[in-house]
């Protein structure tokens, strides 16, 4: 079943001074439950495919469709709620809330999206054991590390309960062993409740352990490959 | 949620906000602090220049204020009476009759302003007897006179001599008498300590052979606040002819004087807020400025911008309650010490004051209207410097959070 699918995709920066091609007619379809990896060169457009597949900025032409809604066409707060409901986001930088402890930073997504304290309590919970940190929870961002403010990233990102989530180079910032921690937590998350994946990267360690790579390049799709061929092209 | 992420926010940096809430207790202080004197020096004038003379308003007849003539004498109304002994709000009221004579002691001689007043009620009233300097107050001895210092000065009398005083009574007819001195006052007013002879009501009514008639009936109220309603109702009630002369109209130069400090009151708590508006606009400018990244998140991650503008606007206005709060708890023991125990001015600063008829001292009014109406007006200016905020917000854009 596809959760997303995008059609003639097309960004351009600058269009009346000097035109940037961020994207020129990407078609792809991701199917619930896929480790996609998004690869390729610096400006190659990974990023802005990745924001436009969010929700987070609007394409020049062509559309993406998440579950038959074109979210091109929500604006303002349908928007917002859009993402609320359905996308879960991780940042390069983890862009956790500073003042905000792991467990709230977890838990706010599911307070705005105003869903009953037992079931919140519970999640919250789940998902911090899940990313082990279950005895992190009254911590701030300031006293996690790296690795540990991603791990809360993630679970802050499953909390809504989302279609889908985008993460755009995760292990940018971390050292190997944190970055082969969130590989492993991420890749159980995706088996066990079977929650798709797409993350842009430039790290060998996280290409390797995708289950599909789709390189871009000068914003056109140039290979797409699945887990087998993978290993054989990268 | 968006309570406990403001108030986390506001001590997420601890010294800009204690810089923040100190700056606007400071200016709360001086506010509040500066409006109680200055209003207390309001205060001070009216009443000393009202409350001491005047009355809050006298019944006169309509010509009087214009030509002050025995001519403009009236019978006091019985009607105005009653209604006045009524009326809870007024302190008191007295009868006057006041008319122009040549005073003689000796070889020298004076034009002085005859003012025949009720004695007991002037004491009770406006406190007359305490401005006796020597000798004594009136004891209901008919032909006494008290009269002003400065005049007693140049006719070179005493308590205990005699005054002659002639000139024209009512009607045209001669006005003569020969009084004792029993007292020398000082009104304050040099023109009044220079000029002035105080008799009985019946004495002078005598002199000016005015019999039962009087020039004014001077009305003093407990507050200042409702002269304009009572004397309203007690125009409703005098006979045609008879008016209701406020004191403003009285004294004119008295009302730009207040006007004056009135108008100074307000360009100092101008320039407060102004000082005030520029502490929070610069923590506001801070505060929206480096957390535009964590707004983009917050957005990206759908949270609807009202609640992130609401958040904001609860963070400035806390502030603003906070600094208030504190600024009131620091004011008002000082506002309540200088009500208790006022600047008392000394020397030649004392007789600029006194030479007006106003007491040397400068006390504050508590007055919890007054607190609270700085408080509002703080929290009014945050909420609209808020608004840089909070365009910034409505402006913003998702995509550079992505990175």
């Amino acid at each position: 079943m596809k959760v997303i699918e995008t059609r003639n995709l097309s960004k351009i920066y600058n269009p009346d001074k000097v035109p940037v091609h961020a994207l020129n007619g990407v078609n792809l379809a991701i199917e619930r439950g896929e480790f996609t990896a998004i690869v390729g060169p610096s400006g190659s457009g990974k990023t802005t495919l990745l924001n436009i597949i969010g929700g987070l900025d609007n394409p020049t032409s062509g559309s993406v469709v998440v579950e038959g809604t074109e979210i091109a066409k929500l604006e303002g707060n349908a928007l917002i709620n859009f993402r609320l409901h359905n996308i879960g986001f991780v940042f390069q930088a983890y862009n956790l809330i500073p003042v905000l402890t792991a467990k709230e930073n977890v838990e706010f997504v599911m307070l705005l999206q105003t869903r009953p304290k037992g079931e919140r309590e519970a999640r919250v919970i789940a998902l911090l054991e899940a990313v082990g940190l279950s005895d992190k929870t009254d911590k701030r961002p300031s006293e996690l590390s790296g690795g540990q403010q991603q791990r809360v990233a993630v679970a802050r990102a499953l909390a809504s309960k989302p279609k889908f989530v985008l993460a755009d180079e995760p292990t940018a910032n971390l050292d190997s062993i944190s970055a082969e921690n969130l590989l492993d937590i991420m890749l159980k998350l995706n088996q066990e409740e079977n929650m798709t994946f797409i993350f842009s990267t430039h790290d060998a360690r996280v290409i390797r352990r995708a289950r599909r790579v789709v390189t871009l390049e000068d914003g056109r799709i140039k290979k797409d490959l699945v887990q087998n061929e993978v290993s054989i092209n990268f | 949620m968006i309570g406990l992420l403001a108030w986390r926010n506001l001590w997420r940096n601890r010294r800009r906000t204690f810089i923040t809430v100190a700056s606007i207790m400071f200016a709360v202080v001086f506010a509040n602090v500066m409006d109680a004197l200055l209003s207390g020096i309001n205060q001070q004038m009216t009443d000393s220049m009202v409350g001491i003379y005047s009355g809050h308003f006298q019944v006169q007849q309509q010509d009087f204020w214009e030509d002050k003539s025995l001519h403009n004498t009236f019978i006091p109304p019985k009607e105005a009476a009653g209604l006045l002994d009524t009326l809870p709000e007024v302190k008191g009221y007295t009868k006057r009759l006041e008319s122009v004579a040549l005073a003689s002691a000796e070889n020298l001689t004076r034009g002085v302003l005859v003012v025949g007043i009720e004695p007991d009620n002037e004491k009770r009233i406006t406190g007359l007897e305490e401005k006796v300097q020597a000798g004594s107050y009136f004891h209901g001895n008919p032909g006494d006179a008290i009269i002003g210092k400065g005049l007693a000065e140049y006719l070179d009398i005493q308590p205990g001599d005699t005054l002659v005083m002639i000139g024209e009574g009512y009607h045209g007819a001669s006005a003569a008498g020969k009084y004792h001195i029993c007292g020398t006052i000082r009104m304050g007013s040099p023109d009044l300590d220079n000029n002035l002879v105080f008799l009985t009501l019946a004495d002078a009514q005598f002199f000016f052979a005015a019999y039962g008639r009087v020039t004014s009936m001077p009305v003093f109220l407990k507050d200042n606040t409702i002269q304009k309603e009572v004397a309203q109702e007690i125009s409703g009630v005098l006979p045609e002819g008879l008016i209701t002369q406020p004191w403003q109209k009285m004294m004119p130069m008295a009302t730009q004087s207040l006007g004056l400090i009135d108008a100074m009151r307000i360009i100092v708590l101008a320039l407060l807020y102004l000082l005030i508006s520029f502490s929070i606009f610069g923590t506001l400018i801070m505060m929206a400025n480096e957390r535009l990244l964590e707004f983009r998140v917050l957005l990206a991650i759908g949270m609807q911008k009202t609640k992130m503008g609401a958040m904001v606007l609860l963070e400035s206005v806390s502030l603003a309650i906070l600094g208030a709060a504190l600024g009131f708890l620091a004011s008002y023991p000082v506002v309540t010490y200088l009500n208790e125990y006022p600047i008392t001015f000394k020397g030649r600063a004392a007789q600029g004051w006194e030479s007006f008829g106003i007491d040397p001292v400068m006390p504050t009014i508590v007055d919890f209207s007054m607190f609270a109406m700085h408080s509002a007006v703080i929290l009014v200016i945050s909420a609209l410097l808020s608004v840089y905020a909070l365009n910034k917000i409505r402006n913003l854009e998702v995509v550079p959070a992505k990175k």
